[in-house]
């Protein structure tokens, strides 16, 4: 009677070992999966050789814009805007940096800020900010259009 | 006969005249005394009440406030302390008023105090947090039904600044004092206070007969006003002079003062109880201290209780003795009710309420080497005295719950250490073990958390702000960072290259210099990566010279290290002394792309009146490209999964974190910097005299970081941002070149794009043949 118990319970735990196995081989393929999704190898024949270089290039930030840190960033970022639309622009830099300080990979945080900034004439202050604000846009298009052009009226007035 | 009787009345004038004259000048000088003692007692008493209308009040030190959102994970941030640390009343199962919360599993209801922010006065409302598993997933206003982003919750105090008096006290005005209070306080303290001018002999007469018949002092004579003049002068010792002087007073003070003025000041003034070692002083601080409210959001029965603690605040405190506080408001109620001054409906609600208080601060001096280093930053602009009576609010970065749990983890670390490694420290040394933790939030330069040493009690000295100490092998990253960067690097090197970890000897000044590994051994052909990871420090030493100890230096200053630094050998191996303060501001640049935000410990300082008098912001500017910085970083994160912190994943710290351990020659500093993406965490252990630990950063610093870590930040799955010029190439190993079929063993490394290897591996080359011409 003592064997067989014993001989299930090991049964019982090689199932169980095997269930959490099983799980954890599916959670892994998933994530080699998303990760492969994400990074593409590109393939370049080195000069003068037969070999190829095999290249991979991140095509997005790691950061999750779902996260819930995210969102809740993202929405003190759309009531910074208003504030700084109506003309509280010294609330709407604190609400900038409320922001960043839930969320520091907020990049459209780091814009704004640097906009009001550039709006209350801290110049200097807001050139360092558009810094980060390139850093964490730098994949899109648009915000670089967005922010160079920030950057160049912020140096006309540093220049004055 | 008759002569002889003009001569005795002649005398009887004289001496009546000679004692006219005596009671003449007697009395002149009575009286010019008199009047000058009346004067010296006016000017005292009109000193002491213009002083006490500019009131002392305490400055006070606050925390970051914290924000709740969905998502958030209440257990890990530990917000049912943190509503105890706010001083907002578990009431169980419902709320009534601000400062209430009531919790169940799967709800949290909040009604928000009300808080004055710099520029903003926010008015508390109630709020309904829904859970599961102890995660936020939604928030909505009880008022309005409208759901909410996001709620603020207000910043803690960590500390009042007191004035010598160390008195704790929140103005309030008469308009602001509920009407139940004023009534309650002169029905119960002196009833004829609107009848009598100072003093009140009918008051007087009825003390005494009661007393006379009780056998006891069961009533006091005192108005008013002669508590506040007991109050101002602390009169403590009880002595009929003592008694006409105070009556005098009293009377000087209700010839010159309205009625309202005395009231306002005696609310303002009056001692109400103990919070620690300060003295709680007027119904503003009072309301605070019992219920977590503010003067006009005091119920009736709570009004009560606090004109019935007058008397005694220590016998009826509620803190204390909850029953005894009841009969005690019960009292006052019931005269109140006598008095017609509450109906049978309000007398029977006011009793039935439950006095419910917030939890009492265990822990009264909260993050004392920050308040430390606080008043310090500021002290030329708002020295002691100003801060001990203008209260000021000095709004700060820290993070309450983040400086709790460093406390916790340095503490118990330290404590740890000493009972595993004791038989290493060095025997009957006079001074303890001492180690300080510094968190910063890197992107906004934050100070999150600061232990500045062991026990504030036993040292004030700062080991974060003040020590100088030398960082050792927390350096390195510094020449690897000028090695990855081809602008600072006087050879252009990756993590690839490959370097012998070789023993040499080097002229440094006048004397030959051989640096040696910690296990006295040499390691050959290594790659950059390995060396740092390893900490290996010929290696280091020979990069250093390799990249130029000038541009070290260079990137060392653009990071933000300040302190004395020299072009020499063993400047690589973090030989020149820097603050923890210095390192980690320095260290900030890697989780932060290259960008060096300041460290910054005050946001805002608003004076009483909520004017803002001083604002700090977050300043931050590029110092690096962040390809480089990317790179060592990347190395960095092997230092915790492959290199000297490892144990920091056997201790169960599984987030995605870079760091580097640092220990000094014979063991005197041990040092550990590591940080995720949004965090960075430097912690230090060491003797104050340079005793000899026998510890290394990664036995004494990395556990304390470690179990810190794990708290705040858990199992962070947040990665570092890669650069848009970084690109990950197929190299082999063994030859650092681009990987062919051939290679046995092949790894993607980052590279920045343009500097990656170029040739093809020579160790394993591709075939030739028909293969060559048309590829592999």
């Amino acid at each position: 009677m003592r064997a067989t118990s014993s001989t299930r319970r090991i049964q019982g735990s090689l199932w169980r070992l095997a269930k959490v196995g099983g799980l954890f081989c599916l959670i892994s393929i998933a994530l080699i999966l998303s990760g492969c999704a994400k990074s593409k190898i590109e393939k370049e024949r080195i000069p003068g050789s037969n070999v190829r270089k095999e290249i991979i290039r991140s095509e997005s930030q790691p950061t999750d814009s779902e996260s819930p840190k995210a969102k809740a960033a993202t929405n003190l970022v759309n009531t910074g805007r208003r504030q700084l639309a109506s003309g509280q622009t010294s609330k709407a830099q604190e609400t900038f940096q409320n922001a960043i300080n839930i969320d520091p990979s907020n990049g459209t945080a780091y814009y704004y800020l640097a906009k009001t900034r550039y709006e209350l004439s801290m110049f200097e202050e807001a050139l360092g900010v558009l810094d980060k604000a390139e850093e964490l846009l730098q994949r899109s298009d648009d915000w670089v259009e967005a922010i160079s052009m920030l950057r160049e009226m912020i140096q006309e007035n540093l220049v004055d | 006969m008759w002569p002889f009787k003009k001569k005795r009345k002649k005398s009887k004038l004289k001496r009546i005249w000679k004692w006219l004259k005596f009671f003449l000048i007697v009395g002149l000088i009575s009286a010019l005394f008199g009047t000058w003692y009346i004067h010296h007692l006016t000017r005292s008493i009109e000193n002491r009440f213009e002083r006490s209308i500019k009131w002392k009040v305490p400055s006070r030190v606050l925390s970051d406030a914290e924000y709740l959102y969905p998502g958030f994970n209440i257990k890990n941030r530990g917000i049912t302390s943190k509503f105890d640390r706010l001083g907002y009343r578990n009431m169980g199962d419902k709320i009534k008023g601000p400062g209430d919360f009531a919790f169940n599993k799967s709800k949290i209801y909040v009604y928000l105090h009300d808080f004055d922010y710099p520029g903003e006065q926010f008015t508390g409302f109630p709020i309904s947090i829904e859970l599961s598993e102890n995660t936020i997933t939604k928030i909505s206003n009880l008022k309005t039904g409208e759901e909410l982003a996001t709620v603020r919750l207000e910043p803690e105090l960590i500390a009042p600044v007191f004035s010598e008096e160390m008195e704790d006290r929140t103005l309030v005005t008469l308009d602001e004092v509920p009407e139940y209070l004023i009534e309650a306080i002169v029905l119960i303290e002196d009833e004829r206070f609107f009848k009598h001018s100072g003093i009140d002999p009918i008051g007087i007469a009825r003390a005494a007969v009661k007393n006379l018949i009780a056998m006891r002092i069961v009533q006091g004579g005192s108005t008013l006003t002669q508590q506040l003049v007991k109050n101002y002068f602390l009169y403590h010792k009880k002595s009929f002079t003592r008694k006409i002087k105070e009556a005098i007073l009293a009377i000087i003070l209700e010839k010159r003062h309205t009625k309202g003025e005395i009231l306002s000041a005696y609310l303002n003034e009056i001692y109400l109880g103990q919070r620690g070692h300060s003295s709680v002083m007027g119904v503003g601080e009072a309301a605070k201290l019992y219920f977590a409210k503010n003067i006009n959001q005091l119920s009736l029965g709570e009004c009560a209780l606090l004109a019935g603690l007058i008397k005694s605040p220590n016998a009826y405190s509620p803190f204390n003795n909850k029953e005894k506080a009841i009969v005690r408001r019960d009292f006052v109620l019931d005269r109140m009710y006598y008095e017609e001054l509450i109906d049978a409906g309000e007398l029977a609600r006011a009793k039935d309420e439950e006095i419910v208080t917030p939890n009492r601060p265990t822990k009264i001096v909260k993050a004392p080497y920050f308040i430390d280093f606080v008043k310090q930053q500021i002290s030329a602009l708002y020295p002691a005295d100003v801060l001990g009576s203008e209260g000021l609010k000095i709004f700060t970065t820290i993070d309450m719950t983040a400086q709790l749990m460093a406390e916790k983890a340095m503490a118990e670390g330290l404590e740890r250490l000493e009972k595993l490694y004791g038989s290493t420290l060095p025997k009957d040394h006079e001074e303890p073990l001492q180690a300080a933790l510094l968190t910063i939030q890197p992107q906004t330069g934050y100070i999150r958390a600061l232990v500045g040493g062991r026990d504030f009690q036993y040292s004030q000295f700062n080991h974060i702000t003040q020590a100088h100490r030398q960082p050792g092998s927390t350096f390195k990253p510094f020449v690897y960072l000028t090695a990855f960067d081809p602008k600072r690097s006087d050879v252009l090197l990756t993590p690839t290259s490959f370097i012998e970890d070789t023993s040499f000897t080097i002229e440094s000044g006048d004397e030959e210099w051989t640096p040696v590994n910690y296990d006295e051994e040499e390691h050959g052909r290594i790659t950059l990566r390995q060396a740092l990871q390893k900490s290996y420090n010929i290696a280091t030493a020979k990069l250093g010279i390799e990249v130029g100890l000038d541009n070290v230096v260079d990137t060392a200053r653009d990071a933000g290290i300040e302190s004395n630094l020299s072009a020499v050998p063993s400047l690589a191996l973090g030989a020149f002394e820097v603050t923890p303060l210095e390192l980690a501001g320095a260290y900030t640049i890697f989780p932060n792309d290259g960008i060096r935000a300041e460290p910054i410990s005050i946001i805002n300082i608003i004076d009483n009146e909520g004017n803002v008098l001083e604002k700090r912001s977050i300043q931050m500017k590029r110092a690096f490209r962040s390809g480089p910085i990317y790179l060592t970083t990347n190395v960095m994160k092997g230092v915790l999964d492959n290199g000297t912190a490892t144990a920091s994943r056997i201790w169960g710290f599984k987030g995605i974190a870079a760091g580097k351990t640092g220990t000094t020659s014979d063991y005197r500093d041990a040092w550990f910097v590591g940080f995720t993406p949004s965090l960075l965490t430097l912690t230090w252990v060491g003797y104050d005299d340079n005793a000899i630990t026998n510890m290394s950063g990664a036995r004494a610093a990395l556990p304390i970081w470690t179990e810190f870590m794990k708290s705040y930040v858990g199992d962070s799955t947040e990665d570092f941002s890669s650069p848009k010029d970084i690109i990950l190439v197929k190299i082999d190993p063994e030859s650092g070149q681009i990987a062919t079929k051939n290679c046995p063993e092949t790894e993607f490394q980052p590279f920045i794009e343009g500097a990656e290897p170029g040739a093809p591996c020579e160790l394993h080359p591709a075939l030739g043949g028909f293969k060559g011409v048309f590829g592999d």
